[in-house]
């Protein structure tokens, strides 16, 4: 097709391409009636038996549901988490067919969850200082944050304590991308698979991830450009950080020690329907010395004090060109 | 009992009807079978299925619906649905090389629009787009449907339609381009 074919060009021959008539000896016919009523009769009989069979299963579940919930209702128990456990018990066949069809084709992270709670105490704080919250120093804040950025932990529909992540990842030796594609895995004490939900089947394909403008540095470049420029107000010790016009950090002098840790991830988002791979880098700023509070920080910063110390912790996400992406070596992308 | 001999009385009055709205629109619910499984094989299955599902849910059918529009949503389902795993069981496209003979006789020879050679380029760059766009993509052009009724086959937001539709134009476009460099 000539570069410069039109949208009508392209109307035109998809219109043609799929409205050509079937010749009349390749048309499909329905099958012999007898077959069909056979089958429909089949159907009927399978609906009764389920339904006797539903209100077997009904009864019996009632009769060991009711006298639990009576106990727990005596002994006054809550449960917070399990409230929101509605992980299936059996695992969707098509669904595990088609995980494992993919596990032979895909590489997957494979990543054990800790409970809910711990996921929605890092979403609300991923910075906590919380020493009560047995979890607060056991993960690395980028790869949960990222694996929460992504929406691959449900952990506001299921309870994940047991649980495996799978994400699937590009590899291409150099670099690993976090993929939206997920299965969340559940498995019983002989190790088969008894439950299993598509994480990534909440996320509506026209559903943006908005970052911030405050933390997308576009292009290649500016990317680079704009967290050096980020991570080097912060080293400068004997002067203020402002970021946006705002005051984050006052100079901190040479007698007050600051440590400052950087580390990075990969991962892929959607923006306006594109596939966009993203750098994440997680930059976390310690000066020994109670800083100022200041009401306006930008909100991607997080400001944590306690006692003398002060904590500066944010991510920085880097939205990736053309250029600098490694889509671009991807031959045919089959993930979406 | 009574319930059960209501009910196939219903199912055999409503089989003579429905055999011949599927009569009626065999051509064109042949045609779609097709364009969504590219094999002759499985297109045929997918419209057997969607037959017994018709026939199945014919009860449920409102009248003042169209039926074509009707029966084109339970083919886009039912090869959604789970049995689009087995659809989608065989890489090979076509099974023969009459096969492939008979199903490139469908494609247009060349005219104003477009060479032999475009429309092959074309298809199998269609063949090769994300299953959710050539869906929409199929069901928009294959009947003429405006993307209000792709929609409504679909059962999917038109502003979804009209997104999919886009992309997947866009992928054609930027496909087509770069093979011919």
């Amino acid at each position: 097709m000539k570069n410069n074919s039109g949208d009508e060009k392209l109307d035109a021959m998809l219109s043609e391409l799929f409205s050509s008539e079937v010749p009349e000896d390749m048309q499909f016919h329905m099958n012999e009636a007898d077959e069909i009523r056979v089958s429909v009769k089949k159907s009927e009989r399978k609906i009764t038996g389920r339904i006797i069979k539903t209100a077997v299963a009904c009864a019996a579940a009632f009769c060991i549901a009711f006298p639990l919930w009576y106990m727990n209702s005596r002994t006054g128990e809550e449960s917070t988490d399990k409230n929101t456990d509605s992980f299936s018990d059996s695992a969707d066949p098509d669904l595990l067919n088609e995980f494992t069809e993919s596990s032979e084709k895909y590489g997957y992270d494979i990543i054990p969850l800790e409970s809910s709670r711990f996921y929605r105490e890092f979403s609300e704080n991923p910075f906590s200082e919380n020493t009560d919250s047995p979890m607060s120093a056991k993960f690395n804040t980028l790869s949960t944050g990222l694996l929460l950025y992504l929406n691959l932990v449900p952990y506001e529909e299921y309870e994940t304590e047991g649980k495996t992540l799978y994400v699937r990842v590009i590899d291409n030796g150099n670099r690993r991308i976090f993929t939206q594609e997920a299965y969340l895995v559940s498995r019983d004490k002989e190790g088969r698979i008894n439950g299993i939900v598509k994480t990534s089947e909440s996320i509506s394909e026209d559903e943006e991830i908005i970052l911030s403008s405050a933390n997308i540095f576009k292009g290649a470049e500016n990317a680079q450009a704009g967290a050096e420029n980020i991570v080097s107000k912060f080293l400068r010790r004997n002067s203020e950080v402002r970021i946006d016009g705002h005051l984050v950090r006052e100079a901190v002098g040479a007698e007050t020690n600051q440590s400052t840790e950087t580390s990075s991830a990969c991962a892929c988002i959607r923006i306006n329907g594109e596939l966009v791979p993203f750098r994440m880098t997680e930059f976390c700023c310690t000066v020994d010395k109670k800083t100022q509070k200041n009401d306006d920080i930008p909100e991607f910063i997080k400001t944590v004090r306690k006692g003398e110390e002060t904590k500066f912790y944010t991510v920085l996400a880097y939205n990736c060109t053309m250029s600098n992406s490694f889509r671009t070596e991807i031959k045919e992308n089959t993930l979406w | 009992m009574k319930y059960f001999i209501k009910e196939r009385r219903a199912f055999l009055k409503d089989k003579t009807d429905i055999s011949k709205y599927i009569e009626e629109c065999g051509e064109r619910l042949s045609r779609l079978c097709l364009n969504l499984c590219r094999n002759c094989h499985d297109a045929d299955d997918l419209f057997q299925d969607t037959c017994l599902r018709a026939v199945k849910y014919y009860s449920t059918f409102d009248e003042k619906q169209e039926f074509d529009k009707w029966i084109f949503r339970i083919c886009v389902n039912t090869y959604k649905s789970g049995l689009r795993r087995l659809y989608r069981l065989k890489p090979k496209t076509f099974a023969t090389s009459d096969e492939h003979d008979e199903f490139f006789r469908l494609i247009p020879d060349s005219d104003d629009t477009a060479t032999h050679e475009e429309y092959r380029e074309l298809l199998e760059t269609v063949n090769r787009l994300p299953e959710k766009y050539r869906t929409v993509l199929v069901l928009r052009y294959f009947s003429d449907c405006s993307e209000k009724e792709t929609a409504r086959i679909l059962g999917m937001p038109e502003g979804t339609v009209k997104s999919r539709l886009n992309r997947a134009k866009e992928i054609i476009r930027k496909e087509t381009g770069r093979n011919e460099k």
